[in-house]
């Protein structure tokens, strides 16, 4: 394996921040690949748990099923926070779900805007995207799994940073709120709240995540649109989260049986 | 093994039975009770209807026709750790991670499976060769479904 590249920082937060072990150490560099690959390689030095790796600028930022993550340089925030220690199952598909909500609460606490998330995990305001993350894990047998949870947040971009493409869709705090923001406050306060959340989750469960989760989620009851990666398309209304934070929808076909489906993968849109 | 141990353990093979449930495990003043049973593999709708797969552990899986008594022995079953979606490539685009045949070794990639966006890795626990995929890319999978069979002999 490569060698890592030399952080600017290896303990950026450490004063700032009063958690037990998430961003502790928070490794800071000027420009990386992308934070989750880091994270990864990190893991397999031997990092400890709850690292954080943080990057003013991603050279190759990855989104899901290798899709790419716009990442201008000193106007947002990318982080990729490092899980080594194993967690069950019902923990481990909330964690994405978990991310969302702790954003969308961090978002709205210091911009007063409303934020909402749509299934999963995508942090909307005003109905364009703020910030996309990125959950990956590594499963070498039962015991050995690291899982990076990728976090990328347009805070203080303005409309001409975006590509044309994705102009119609990303949106920034800047640009939704009119003012700018300090990147790294806004990181000491996520962490401390994700910490919290996570620990609330291992120690008593989904429901109280999963009520926050439902209160934020705009899919549900809405009509949806859900196309898999195997080119199946389903139509349906939301009605709700399951136990493992699937969305459960009731189908067209299904809608005098009431029979529920449950959703853990492929895109989601609402129809209007 | 008293009368009410006995009525206890029927009751929750009565249970396993009425949920469809694979394994079940009961704890209480020290004793531990687990009762298990192997089901025929899951065959799934497209994106995964709820309450139709029960998850299974290290399932029975269609014997590997062309393999010989003793070399099924050794097989080493891949199983999802997860329930979610299986893919065999990292994109729509890309090549498979594995193909029927190839040799892999220890901590590589042979697969995701997805759940909520979190995208799951499963690496190989041994150098060894794919004997079989047992299923298709875009498959939902359940909890320990399996979805590789390596034969850690067949090292190159």
């Amino acid at each position: 394996m490569d060698d890592l590249p030399i952080p600017l920082s290896k303990n950026y937060l450490q004063s700032a921040i009063s958690t037990q072990y998430i961003g502790r150490p928070t490794l800071y560099y000027k420009s990386v690949t992308s934070t989750n690959t880091l994270g990864f390689q990190a893991a397999e030095i031997g990092i400890s748990h709850g690292t954080v790796i943080l990057a003013d600028h991603q050279t190759a930022g990855k989104g899901r099923l290798g899709r790419t993550w716009h990442s201008p340089e000193n106007k947002n925030l990318y982080f990729s926070i490092v899980l080594t220690k194993p967690s069950s199952q019902s923990v481990t598909s909330w964690i994405p779900l978990l991310t969302g909500v702790v954003l969308a609460e961090c978002l709205e606490s210091i911009s007063a805007l409303s934020i909402s998330l749509k299934w999963p995990n995508d942090v909307l305001c005003h109905e364009k995207k703020l910030g996309g993350i990125l959950c990956e894990a590594r499963q070498k047998g039962a015991s050995n799994w690291v899982c990076v949870v990728g976090i990328g947040i347009n805070i203080n971009c303005n409309k001409d940073d975006f590509p044309l493409e994705l102009s119609p869709t990303a949106t920034s705090l800047a640009i939704e709120s009119h003012r700018e923001y300090h990147c790294h406050d806004f990181l000491t306060t996520f962490l401390e709240k994700f910490e919290r959340k996570y620990e609330h989750l291992l120690n008593a469960g989904i429901h109280d995540l999963r009520s926050q989760y439902i209160l934020r989620c705009q899919t549900l009851e809405q009509s949806v649109l859900v196309h898999d990666m195997a080119g199946t398309q389903l139509k349906g209304q939301a009605v709700s989260i399951g136990d493992d934070g699937a969305l459960e929808i009731v189908t067209s076909e299904n809608s005098k049986s009431g029979i529920i489906t449950s959703i853990r993968s492929g895109d989601v849109f609402h129809v209007r | 093994m008293s009368d009410s141990q006995k009525e206890e353990i029927e009751a929750l093979v009565r249970l396993l039975d009425q949920h469809h449930l694979t394994e079940l495990e009961l704890e209480k003043k020290g004793v531990r009770i687990r009762i298990r049973r192997d089901l025929p593999p899951v065959i799934s709708s497209p994106i995964g209807e709820r309450f139709t797969s029960p998850p299974i552990e290290q399932a029975a899986v269609e014997p590997v026709a062309s393999a010989t008594p003793a070399e099924q022995a050794r097989f080493v079953t891949v199983a999802s750790p997860i329930v979610g979606t299986f893919y065999r490539s990292p994109s729509p685009d890309a090549d498979a991670y594995v193909e029927e045949g190839d040799f892999v070794k220890k901590g590589q990639v042979l697969c995701i499976v997805e759940a909520m966006k979190l995208m799951n890795e499963i690496e190989a626990e041994a150098d060894g060769r794919i004997v079989k995929i047992l299923l298709e890319s875009t498959t939902p999978v359940e909890y320990g479904q399996p979805l590789f069979l390596l034969d850690p002999m067949g090292v190159s």
